[in-house]
């Protein structure tokens, strides 16, 4: 007989093996056999090194075969037994569920109730709006037109066309919002002035998730459409919020910013809690960090609800309350605010 | 983009470079980096000429989204001069006469602003013979001609391109072409479907012109200039922002062209860079002839506004009319007229072209007023408010109470992400969960991305397996949260579990027992917390839960909750059972009082000592029926510092063949033998162990009188 026609009988002889192995063991005998320390697929192994090229190639083929079957096959048991174990595990029911400590809110919602209690207090009502948001209230009734650079400030998460049938185009097709500004929209093309809210809540950005970079963070929004009003005035609430928020010391800057939806726009920093506004390493030598941005809504998107910018103003401030929640409660990495991890949140 | 020391200093005069940071930060330049010696010494910097060396300093600056006129170092040394009151010098031009040609140029797209082309044919040189002040970020390898053309970019933010005379053909025309293959000179072949500007030639082909470029964004890989080439013809043009952006977007190309072109060129400074780019020829000692063909559109013409007073006032206060402010003005480069403002209330301004895409409105010009006067020192206007509180939504107040509550109890707030990994919805699929229903979600570039939860099970069971894997004893958690699903759409819930530990009691009959009373606890205090007694329960199991109940209010489910099916909590490497339970927040807030709905400052607070617990053991024997936990509660009652009291251990002999136990685990039957551990702690001490012997003393007496 050849060497080929050997191996190939041992190819055969490895299935039929196999094959029968399977039908008459249990599964974790069959995985102890095949895949053991000193088991079948070790020895075929061993063997596999002084074969010829195309035969050698045939064999794994058939070994990786067998092997992957089995691994997954140990996988299910593993599960299996896990399952069995949790389903016929006596209880402990006369466990007294004592020595209960208090728990914690999460950084974010402590921030969110934190600053809802000041703006309540100062008139403001908190509203809310779904995220699945239309591409219009996201984008559009916000001057944020499409194929604008401004656009790709903020990448977009696009929800598949719940009726598929209907082959919705591209462009109306909702977005999961990428900012709570998105509450904008909503609220003027229904309130009468005086217009004095506030919007915490999730948004989403398509960005490359790292240790400070998420695909969803928190927001939170402020919205004031009133008459005889202006940056002074909104400049002036923004500090006082950011005083409670921060402490009377806290050292505020506003600079120029641009967004589509507001103008005269401005970025809000605070010092660096380090360097206190004289520029260190941590801030990358700027002094200040920015926590969020303001400004004048933009007599376009005033119009495009019916409201006469020449008569009325509408002042806007957001913050990204995930970063300033994870800075407030010293928790170096945005990501570890979500992965629900206690040993992180307990400590808060 | 990059602010580079030894260009920006030829046309300010700056002594101390990184001083420039504070007026950029208030400008709106926002530094993000700063970076010196980035130029390794090498054979291209000793003979180049002007001031190049191997110490070269770097402002990284991010730049706004709209501001296509700050990709420009000459315009950012215009503003910094205005801000500093420096003088600012024009670059060096050349300034001869160009004999213009009216055959280089014969058609205009709508979307094309300005079509300029220059023959330029030069002596032939290298690299080495251009005296640029420098070479950061600038391509080494490629033809000398595009080397200077990239810098005239990188100086005055006119993208230029060079086609070899050898391989086109004037009259060069711009023409909006769709559904059209084109090679372009990074080697790849891309398909044009949407209307998009090609610059074309007249090389004769089939039918129509020849695409030499795609517009302000890449030129074709049959005109491009090879070494070699010292006779090209050299592009300057404008493009409407949008269009470049449309075919960019459709394309997934990116250039350094359709970056500045995306964001707004100055429609007026195309002859000027190719002036620059010949000037620079000229100071490098390297002779050239060059003809000019010219065409821009119709409607080209600097933007016309009324400003008013009024309208800075509001804005900016005093500040906003103060006449220095006109004099800024005037220094950017708009037209204002101080003295017709002051009389009337308003002027008309003339912006300059170089802000056609930025200034459309006169808000757009008191953003330009607000980032010179310093929005820092706009005199602040307190804020009056009628004191009246705001409101806030039903679910959301009921959210802030159930919060308060569960913190008392012991939970801990978690955040979750919205998303089902890929993992959890191939474990949905393959425990037959109906995942019809999920809600897809892809990127921008049509990549499946994720699916949006529409549940919080697998979350929150992930959740505490993830803890008990990380040695947390009793992980208990809640998220206020949303889920979404094609037929319901999105919905607020509340929904929480925990999972405790377990003995080994060989004689325990109802397996499933574990923590249910601790789950309906929570439940329902809950309910009874938000004054809600009314309630009805109804048992059911489905493919999460096994002991599941749901809790009705007139007939509306409003909260549900169970053990999770061991199943799962397997798959999730939980080693531990895990009770779970949601209360869905919208159809729970349509029975709350008004009145009673927000009772987050009244929440009564769980006791919690920084000093440090004892505990002591006792062993009892039962020999009656006795209710332990009013037993217990007696005792806590009487003695301030039993913070806690635990039964750790039970034996109960020969518990089968009596057959009489009650399935309330509160009493316990007949004979048995309990292990009764008492926790004791202070809020204000750590206690001695003396005080500790002496209340255990007492405890033990007390037991004794009443357990017989």
């Amino acid at each position: 007989m050849g060497l080929a026609n050997a191996i190939r009988k041992m190819i055969d002889d490895i299935k039929k093996l196999y094959e029968s192995d399977k039908s008459s063991l249990d599964p974790s005998a069959l995985i102890s056999k095949w895949l053991g320390s000193n088991g079948v697929l070790k020895s075929y192994l061993a063997q596999l090194r002084n074969m010829p090229g195309e035969e050698k190639k045939r064999l794994g083929q058939i070994i990786n075969e067998i092997k992957e079957e089995l691994n997954d096959l140990k996988l299910q048991t593993t599960r299996q037994r896990e399952t069995n174990r949790l389903k016929v595990a006596p209880r402990d029911l006369t466990y007294s569920f004592g020595q209960l400590e208090p728990g914690f809110d999460h950084p974010v919602s402590a921030f969110h109730s934190h600053l809802a209690r000041f703006y309540l207090a100062y008139g403001f009502s908190v509203v809310d709006g779904p995220e699945i948001e239309t591409q219009f209230n996201n984008f559009d009734a916000l001057n944020i037109q499409e194929h604008h650079p401004a656009r790709d400030m903020q990448d977009t998460f696009y929800v598949e066309p719940v009726n598929v049938s209907l082959g919705e185009l591209q462009e109306t097709r909702d977005v999961l919002r990428t900012h709570t500004t998105a509450i904008q929209a909503r609220v003027l093309s229904t309130a009468r002035i005086p217009i004095k809210v506030v919007c915490f809540g999730k948004v989403y950005r398509n960005e490359t998730e790292d240790a400070s970079h998420q695909a969803m963070f928190h927001q939170f929004e402020l919205l004031w459409v009133d008459r005889n009003i202006g940056l002074p005035e909104l400049l002036s609430l923004i500090e006082e919020s950011l005083l409670f928020l921060f402490g009377d010391n806290t050292k505020i800057r506003f600079v120029p910013k641009y967004y589509p939806y507001t103008q005269p726009s401005i970025g809000v920093q605070i010092a660096c809690a380090l360097c206190e506004g004289v520029g260190c390493s941590f801030c990358g030598g700027s002094g200040y960090s920015t926590v969020g941005g303001a400004g004048v809504v933009h007599p376009s998107v005033l119009e495009r609800f019916n409201f006469d910018p020449k008569e009325i103003t509408g002042l806007a401030f957001g913050l990204g309350s995930s970063r300033i929640a994870a800075q407030k409660a010293g928790i170096p990495k945005l990501r570890s605010l979500y992965d629900g991890d206690l040993r992180f949140l307990r400590r808060f | 983009m990059d602010l580079i020391n030894s260009v920006i200093k030829q046309f300010i005069k700056v002594t101390d470079f990184k001083a420039l940071r504070p007026t950029l930060d208030v400008l709106g330049l926002e530094v993000k980096d700063y970076v010196e010696n980035l130029i390794p010494p090498g054979p291209c910097h000793g003979s180049s000429g002007l001031s190049v060396d191997n110490r070269e300093e770097v402002f990284v600056i991010e730049t706004l989204a709209n501001r296509g006129d700050h990709l420009s170092q000459f315009n950012v040394a215009l503003e910094l001069a205005t801000k500093l009151g420096l003088d600012i010098k024009d670059p060096y031009i050349y300034e001869e006469e160009i004999p213009a040609d009216e055959t280089l140029v014969s058609s205009l797209s709508p979307n094309t602003l300005v079509l300029g082309i220059w023959e330029i044919e030069t002596e032939p040189f290298s690299e080495r013979d251009l005296k640029l002040p420098s070479l950061h970020r600038l391509n080494q390898d490629t033809h000398p001609l595009v080397l200077l053309a990239n810098y005239v970019m990188k100086e005055l933010g006119q993208p230029m391109h060079c086609y070899s005379a050898r391989r086109v053909q004037p009259p060069f025309g711009a023409i909006e072409l769709s559904n059209i293959s084109f090679t372009a000179l990074d080697g790849s072949t891309y398909s044009v479907n949407i209307p998009s500007i090609f610059i074309t030639d007249s090389t004769p082909t089939s039918g129509c012109s020849r695409p030499v470029a795609l517009a302000g964004i890449i030129g074709s890989d049959d005109s491009k200039v090879e070494i070699g080439d010292f006779h090209i013809f050299l592009e300057s043009a404008c493009f409407h922002p949008i269009s470049i952006r449309r075919t960019r977007n459709s394309l997934g190309i990116n250039s350094d062209a359709s970056y500045y072109f995306e964001r707004g060129v100055d429609w007026a400074i195309q002859e000027t860079a190719v002036r620059r780019f010949l000037g620079i020829l000229q100071t490098s000692g390297i002779r050239f002839k060059v003809k000019r063909g010219f065409k821009l559109s119709q409607n080209l013409r600097r933007q016309t506004l009324t400003l008013s007073k009024r309208d800075l006032l509001k804005q900016l206060g005093d500040l906003g009319t103060n006449p220095k402010v006109f004099d800024t003005l005037r220094k950017l480069g708009f037209d204002v007229d101080y003295d017709k403002f002051n009389e009337t209330g308003e002027t008309e301004v003339r912006c300059p072209s170089r802000l056609w895409f930025v200034v459309e409105r006169p808000e757009d010009v008191i953003q330009e007023v607000m980032r010179f006067v310093d929005v820092n020192t706009i005199k602040r206007r307190p804020v009056a408010f009628k004191m009246q509180q705001g409101t806030a939504p039903a679910v959301w107040q009921t959210a802030e109470s159930c919060r308060a509550y569960l913190n008392a109890v012991g939970f801990t707030e978690i955040i979750t992400r919205s998303f089902f990994s890929p993992r959890d919805y191939e474990l949905l699929k393959r425990l037959g969960f109906d995942v019809t229903d999920i809600i897809h979600v892809r990127n921008s570039c049509e990549r499946q991305y994720a699916y949006l939860k529409s549940n919080n099970v697998l979350h929150i069971t992930n959740a505490i397996c993830h803890n008990l894997n990380h040695f947390i004893e009793c992980p208990r958690v809640y998220e206020v949260t949303r889920t979404y699903s094609k037929h319901s759409g999105e919905r607020e819930l509340l929904s929480g579990g925990f999972s405790f530990p377990y003995v080994e009691l060989a004689s325990v009959r109802n397996q499933a027992g574990l923590n249910l009373d601790f789950l309906v606890n929570t439940v329902s205090g809950i309910f009874k917390w938000l004054d809600l007694h009314d309630v009805d329960l109804k048992n059911f199991t489905d493919s999460f839960f096994e002991f599941g109940s749901t809790v009705r209010i007139n007939g509306s489910t409003v909260a549900r909750y169970g053990v999770v099916r061991a199943e799962i909590v397997a798959e999730l490497d939980g080693k531990r059972p895990v009770a779970y339970f949601e209360v869905y927040l919208d159809e729970l807030s349509k029975f709350i009082d008004q009145q009673n709905k927000s009772k987050v400052d009244n929440v009564p607070k769980l006791a919690h000592s920084d000093y440090p617990p004892s505990y002591r053991d006792l062993t009892v024997e039962l020999f009656k029926i006795v209710d332990l936990a009013a037993i217990f509660a007696d005792l806590k009652q009487k003695n301030e510092f039993i913070a806690d009291i635990k039964v750790i251990d039970r034996y109960v002999p020969q518990l089968s063949q009596k057959g009489s136990q009650t399935e309330d685990p509160k009493t316990y039957p007949g004979l048995c033998r309990l292990t009764i551990r008492f926790w004791f702690q202070s809020h204000e001490r750590s206690l001695s162990n003396e005080e500790i012997d002496s209340i255990f003393d007492k405890i033990v007496t007390n037991l004794r009188a009443q357990l017989g």
